[in-house]
Formats: structure tokens, C-alpha cells, sequence
């Protein structure tokens, strides 16, 4: 469950339903994005607050998650983009240490930088490719990957296998 | 038939396309067989990777942590780590794990469906996380599991109890071979064998088929109340553990999964009939449908959605090798009636060099 909900008087009824059959997934998705758990909740939070004033509220309930699919997505780029400037800042000004939270802070620290390697490498692809491949690899099906990109559900399956393709070549190369 | 495109190819591995005919110009063509291998392999490696993203096991917090997978309780009884896997750290171990030890579902999916035989190889079964599941819940639907008593490891002292518990002659790598730092001294768990039971039932069958508008598709002579008998053999596992307290490298053993029917049917008709019902994956059955000798090869599911598999050979044996980029490897082959898998934090020559210096203690 989020911590935060949006206040649900903001749009009787309809809002909860959406909200409470998508923040969950959404929020994972988010968290793989920025990785951390309460900045990923707040991302979806952020998105429903745009939601309840925005004119997609009355259309279909398929088309508002892929508008809330999108939104989320961009939102959470953008954060990761912001964070990533402020870690370059920061590590100039001798600010930042490793994390040590963990038991084992060595391992903590490995697979800190293989997820930084990953989101450097995402963040690299052209935006559908990107968002194509984390929809899919979170378990979205093509119909609502065609839908949040806004594109024909039969392209699906080439924008994915470009994007796989593009996302390993950087990776191995990084 | 021309070639389908790439797109259509990559949409066909997930089920999303039908492509007519598709087995047949496979069989046929070279460039399409080499561009869904690549395909495959381009999209292992990316869940794999972005599964890095998701937090670890132990600081996960369900239920949000997991979100690609169906919140069913199956999937828990799959996926979640019990203590047979809690100490297992590696995603390559862990499919080890699978494989040798198994979870209940691993361990009914491939019994219930694909191990009518006596197991004296091995073949890789390249599968996915939804695949899997579906799989297994289609087959749980066709009648009743009876008498599953999960096995819990047991830890015990010495390779010798363990052989003597489990009737297998276990065998131990030489510690020079281990990755610096690794303990010489294994912590070893025995899990005993088991027998598990599943009957058939014509009712929930045609319940099952009607899901499909096929309620009066025809069941084989004998299929209402036989009853599978799958044995599923003892196991030890003895885990070497690394520097950092974690799983360095894990040695795995089984014995030789052996099953049949109880009824008046053989099982070359019940197999026909499971691999020709609708609603399963079209991957899985294709894959299964090619094994002619099934009844001695025992199909391994790897999950190519999180890791690499691949067919090579240990020893002359055939084997099947899991690789994931930075995470380790694992070794999987089948000898005089004894599985044995290998898998550790390291690359593959590594793994190999442990695997070569198996000797008896």
C-alpha cells in the first residue's frame, strides 16, 4: 500500500477504482526506475494528483492507464535525470559516500553500480524504445504497451526487439 | 511462406502473434532459426538485467515487490523463496535449485506433465515466469493432487550421512578449485525423496475445456480417475559458502525422477492428450512435442526470462549451461542415473575447472 494517498474526494468513484488497480504495479515499475520506494511512491502519487485534473479522467478506463502508464514513466525519468545531476554534483563536492544500510555493504555497493549501469543504459535509448522495454519486462502486455505508446498494437513486437537489442549491445559495451 | 519480420518473430516468443505454419518454415530456415535464437538471447538479457533493478530478496517488500508477476497463490507458492532457497543467492544457483531440489510447482509442472519416463538425460526447456505458471495452473486444473508432503532439507554432518540418506554417491569438488576465499567446508542438506499423486478427473477436465469452448472434445479411453505416480527423487546439496557469507558455490545431486500410471491407459496417449489441450503456451508444447525420446529425457525449465540457457556437454554427458551476465553460472548433467548440478558466483571456465575435480571423498 502507499503511505500516501491522494485524497479520494478529489474524484469520487472513479479515481479509486483507477487508483487502487494500478498504483501498485505502477509503483513498482517506478521503483525500478529511481529505486528507491518512497520516491517511486510518490512519482505515482504526483501522477494521480495530474490525473484528477486532467480531461483523460472521462475517457475509458483503458485509456486513462495508459495515460497514467505514461505520465508515471516520464515522471520518473525525469527524477531519475534530476537525481543522477545532483549525484555528479555532489560526488564534485565530496559529499556522497557509499551506502552502507546493508549487511554486506559490499555487495550493496556491486549491485548499487550494476543498477546505476542498467539506468545509465535505459536512459540512453530513444524514450518508446525505453519504455517499451521496461513495460514489457514489468509484465505489460503488448495491447497496453501499443496503448500507453500510442502506437498500433502490431509495431509492438519491433519496437521491443529493437529496443532489446539496442539495450544489450550498450550494456555489454558499458 | 516469406520470412515473418523481426517484429512479428519477437511477438510470436512472447504468444502475442500466431504465425501459421511457423514450425514448419523453422525447420526450413536457417536465418529465421538464427534471428529467434538471437532474439531470445536479446531478450534474456535485457530481464535479466532490469531484474537487477528490483530490490534483493531480503529488503523486498511485498506484495509491490514483484511487478511483473500475477499476485496468485500459486505464484507465491513458486516464486517466493522458502527455506529451501533462502540461502541461495545467485539467480543462475537458484535455477539450480529448481532444477534439482525444485519448488512444489517447479516440481509439479514438470511431473505432472513432462515426466512420464525415466529420466537418463536432460534437454533444456526454455521458459518464462508466466509461461511456467500457466503451465502449471492449467495441468492443477485437470484433476487432484493427492499426499504432497513437501520434503524439507535436513541439514546433516558429513558427505557420508548424506549419501547414506539420500542413496547416492555423492561426490566433492576439490577446494583448490573454489574461488579464493570460499570455505572448503561445505554446509550439506539432504532432501528426501517423495512420491507425488495426481488423478485425473473427466469433470474437472470438461470443466477446464469449457473455458476454451471445447467442453466435448474427446478424452482417451482409461483418463477419468488415472492417476500419475511421479517419484521424485532424494537430493543433497552441499553449499560452499564465499567470503561474504554468501552462497559461493552450490553442488548439487538427485537421483532419477521415474514415473507412471496408475489406470487403464498408457502414458503415450495421456501425453499426446495433455500436449494437445488448448490454453497452454504454444512455446512449451512446441518444445515438448520435439523430444522423441521423452520417456528417458528430462526436460529442465530454465527461465529465459531472468537467464541464458544453452546445450553443451560435461564430460561427454549432455548437459545444459546457465549463465547470467555478472551474476555466475551453473551446470546441470545427467550420469548413471544421478543429476548433478553445479553453480557459483563465477564465469564458466571456473565452474568447469570445479566440475572437473568431482571426486568421490
Amino acid at each position: 500500500m502507499l503511505e500516501t494517498e491522494p485524497p479520494p474526494s478529489a474524484v469520487p468513484g472513479r479515481y479509486d477504482a483507477a487508483f487502487k488497480g494500478l498504483a501498485e504495479r505502477l509503483t513498482s515499475v517506478a521503483r525500478r526506475v529511481v529505486g528507491d520506494a518512497a520516491e517511486a511512491e510518490d512519482v505515482v502519487q504526483e501522477a494521480f494528483l495530474r490525473l484528477a485534473s486532467d480531461p483523460v479522467l472521462d475517457r475509458p478506463a483503458d485509456e486513462v492507464a495508459a495515460w497514467l502508464n505514461r505520465v508515471t514513466l516520464n515522471l520518473a525519468f525525469n527524477r531519475l535525470r534530476d537525481t543522477r545531476r545532483w549525484h555528479h554534483r555532489a560526488e564534485k563536492g565530496g559529499r556522497l559516500h557509499a551506502q552502507t544500510a546493508s549487511d554486506d555493504p559490499l555487495h550493496a555497493v556491486l549491485r548499487s553500480e550494476q543498477q546505476e549501469g542498467v539506468r545509465a543504459v535505459l536512459s540512453q535509448l530513444p524514450d518508446k524504445q525505453r519504455d517499451c522495454l521496461l513495460l514489457r519486462h514489468s509484465g505489460y502486455s503488448y495491447a497496453e504497451i501499443a496503448a500507453t505508446l500510442g502506437v498500433p498494437p502490431g509495431s509492438v513486437g519491433t519496437t521491443l526487439a529493437r529496443a532489446e537489442r539496442a539495450f544489450r549491445a550498450l550494456h555489454e559495451e558499458s | 511462406m516469406p520470412h515473418p519480420d523481426t517484429g512479428t518473430w519477437r511477438a510470436w516468443l512472447d504468444d502475442e502473434v500466431l504465425v501459421p505454419d511457423a514450425d514448419r518454415h523453422l525447420s526450413g530456415c536457417l536465418d529465421c532459426t538464427r534471428e529467434i535464437s538471437r532474439l531470445r538471447e536479446d531478450a534474456s538479457h535485457a530481464s535479466t538485467a532490469l531484474a537487477l533493478l528490483d530490490p534483493p530478496p531480503a529488503a523486498a517488500t511485498p506484495p509491490a515487490a514483484a511487478p511483473s508477476r500475477p499476485t496468485t497463490t500459486r505464484r507465491d507458492r513458486a516464486y517466493r523463496p522458502g527455506r529451501a532457497r533462502q540461502w541461495v543467492t545467485s539467480a543462475a544457483a537458484a535455477v539450480i535449485a529448481v532444477a534439482v531440489i525444485g519448488t512444489p510447482v517447479g516440481r509439479a509442472a514438470a511431473a505432472d506433465f513432462l515426466s512420464l519416463f525415466r529420466s537418463e538425460r536432460v534437454a533444456l526447456l526454455a521458459i518464462d515466469e508466466p509461461s511456467l505458471l500457466k503451465t502449471a495452473e492449467a495441468l492443477g486444473q485437470l484433476g487432484k493432487v493427492h499426499d504432497v508432503n513437501e520434503a524439507e532439507p535436513v541439514e546433516v554432518a558429513n558427505i557420508r550421512q548424506a549419501s547414506a540418506r539420500s542413496g547416492i554417491n555423492v561426490t566433492v569438488p576439490d577446494p583448490a578449485t573454489l574461488p579464493d576465499g570460499t570455505e572448503a567446508s561445505p554446509v550439506i542438506r539432504v532432501i528426501d525423496e517423495q512420491q507425488l499423486r495426481f488423478t485425473f478427473g473427466e469433470a474437472d477436465t470438461r470443466a477446464y475445456l469449457s473455458q476454451f469452448d471445447d467442453a466435448d472434445r474427446e478424452l482417451p479411453a482409461g483418463y477419468d480417475g488415472a492417476t500419475l505416480l511421479v517419484n521424485v527423487p532424494a537430493a543433497v546439496v552441499q553449499e560452499y559458502r564465499g567470503p561474504d557469507g554468501m552462497s559461493g558455490v552450490l553442488v548439487g545431486h538427485a537421483g532419477t525422477v521415474t514415473a507412471d500410471v496408475d489406470g487403464d491407459i498408457d502414458l503415450d496417449t495421456l501425453r499426446v492428450f495433455l500436449l494437445d489441450l488448448p490454453g497452454l503456451p504454444d512455446s512449451v508444447t512446441r518444445q515438448l512435442a520435439t523430444i522423441d525420446d521423452w520417456r528417458t529425457t528430462l526436460p529442465i525449465p530454465v527461465p529465459i526470462d531472468r537467464v541464458g540457457g544453452e546445450e553443451t556437454t560435461v564430460d561427454g554427458a549432455e548437459a545444459i549451461l546457465i549463465q547470467e551476465q555478472g551474476l555466475g553460472s551453473g551446470l546441470l548433467w545427467q550420469r548413471d542415473g544421478v543429476v548433478t548440478g553445479v553453480a557459483g558466483n563465477m564465469d564458466e571456465a571456473a565452474l568447469r575447472a570445479v566440475v572437473d575435480s568431482l571426486r568421490a571423498p
